[in-house]
């Protein structure tokens, strides 16, 4: 499991109920942008993540819709068994993500 | 006998007891020879049976004195033995942890660690060097930026760049004319050079972050004995990720190649193809869903033409969740997150490949929504 892949995975898990749309997910996890959508990709189509456009009329509210995104009720367990043993060095952890090195999982 | 704490303490303390026990023998022998001069100066004399007595007297106190001195050399002696088989067994143990520490970390693989910590140090520097370079090119890629949005009508209207372009390769003047197709290209060399600045920043940090741990280690390197086995692992998987690097800059440079066809003046019709798309896909952006889109024009062109990479069942769906997120970010911080989405979207293509191929039932689904 990759680094952002696992920063991804945490962000979701500090609220695991929560929706998130992709600039969310990217500043939760100090992510550039541009790398999110990759890795979104990848979480839904194993099944880890559910997403769903926002019920809202884009002419009304003045934006268009976004699209959220949270973790399924698989996924929510999967992602703690594999964050809880994948390897990644403290101190790197701690370097990329200082609030996140003793983070959960 | 109180135990000593160590085989070297017992091993300082055996010839003091041994001098005293000798001493004492020694002793009783001079007593005994005492007393047998004596019985020769003093035959048959009450005084021979004195001293004959005292002689005896003595070497009775003597002897379980010498007794017992003897038998606390023989413990004294017994638990040096013992801590000195606990000191072989001690130093056998360290010299199997030494033999297997050494087979972990040869030789061969702690030059290899160091060569690929100096590599990295070599490296870092070079990127440190390039530092200013860098912030140079933000402040342009910056001005760039503004001049993309604030002036439209120079960049925007490719249909005129179109127009002018051709008429230039018609001109009879060829070097008026090269001249003048690289002023007219300009703006699309620059953003190529903001899109090859995205990628050097993209790599600078994994690569700094990859040489201070590697340092770290090696500071550690002859301050503990099993550190060159946990550098190596470190440098091995360092060595994995930048294998992993070098493979993702091949795919930046993939989509950088295609970007780059804009500049050249020698390939007119494509860079010409390529910037009416854009400003096709631009000018479809600001009026879809009848949304007020607050995000540059270049900005939405270039999402446009990342989203024209994707799976065609997919590209719906992207295009309305990119377009989303621009709209709630300013200006510069869009045309940053276009210039991500465009160079990382080679990343997303494959992912979504794979999801189809492996559901391509359920990837369907997700594209309706």
């Amino acid at each position: 499991m990759t680094l952002p892949t696992q920063l991804v995975l945490r962000a979701f898990l500090a609220e695991p109920t929560h929706e998130m749309y992709g600039l969310q997910i990217g500043q939760a996890a100090e992510l550039p942008s541009g790398t999110i959508h990759p890795i979104l990709a990848r979480l839904e189509g194993c099944g880890w993540l559910e997403s769903r456009w926002e019920d809202i009329d884009p002419g009304k509210e003045g934006r268009p819709r976004r699209r959220y995104y949270r973790l399924s009720s698989e996924g929510g367990e999967r992602a703690r068994t594999a964050l809880a043993r994948v390897h990644t060095p403290r101190a790197l952890m701690s370097r990329l993500r200082p609030g996140l090195a003793g983070g959960a999982s | 006998v109180k135990r000593p704490a160590g085989a070297r303490d017992v091993a300082c303390a055996l010839p003091n007891e041994l001098f005293r026990a000798s001493r004492l023998a020694g002793e009783f022998a001079r007593a005994c020879d005492r007393a047998l001069g004596r019985v020769g100066d003093q035959t048959f004399t009450v005084a021979r049976d004195r001293a004959l007595a005292n002689a005896h007297a003595r070497a009775v106190d003597l002897l379980p004195c010498f007794d017992r001195n003897r038998d606390r050399i023989l413990i004294i002696t017994g638990v040096n033995y013992l801590d000195w088989d606990l000191d072989s067994e001690r130093e056998r143990a360290r010299a199997r942890a030494v033999t297997f520490i050494s087979d972990l970390a040869s030789a061969r693989d702690r030059e290899r660690v160091r060569d690929l910590a100096s590599a990295l140090v070599s490296a870092r520097d070079r990127a440190r060097g390039l530092a200013s370079d860098l912030l140079r090119r933000a402040a342009l890629a910056r001005d760039l930026a503004d001049m993309f949005d604030c002036d439209v009508a120079s960049v925007g209207d490719y249909a005129a760049t179109s127009a002018r372009v051709r008429d230039l390769i018609c001109d009879p003047d060829r070097d008026h004319a090269r001249r003048e197709l690289h002023r007219t290209l300009y703006p699309y060399e620059q953003l190529d050079a903001a899109l090859h600045l995205t990628r050097a920043l993209e790599l600078d940090f994994p690569l700094n972050l990859g040489v201070d741990l590697a340092l770290n280690r090696a500071v550690h390197l002859d301050q503990d004995p099993t550190a060159p086995a946990r550098i190596l692992n470190v440098a091995l998987d360092l060595d994995f990720a930048l294998d992993r690097a070098l493979e993702n800059a091949a795919g930046l440079h993939l989509i950088r190649n295609r970007a780059r066809e804009l500049e050249s003046a020698l390939d007119v019709d494509r860079a010409t193809d390529l910037a009416h798309s854009i400003r096709s896909a631009a000018q479809a952006e600001t009026v879809t869903d009848g949304v007020y889109l607050k995000s540059g024009r270049v900005s939405r062109g270039l999402v446009a033409l990342a989203v024209q990479m994707l799976p065609a069942p997919q590209r719906p769906r992207y295009r309305a969740e990119f377009r989303a997120d621009l709209v709630e970010l300013p200006r510069w911080e869009a045309l940053k997150y276009a210039y991500q989405v465009l160079v990382t979207v080679w990343k997303l293509r494959q992912a979504l490949v794979e999801s189809m191929r492996t559901a391509p039932d359920a990837a369907a689904q997700t594209v309706e929504g």
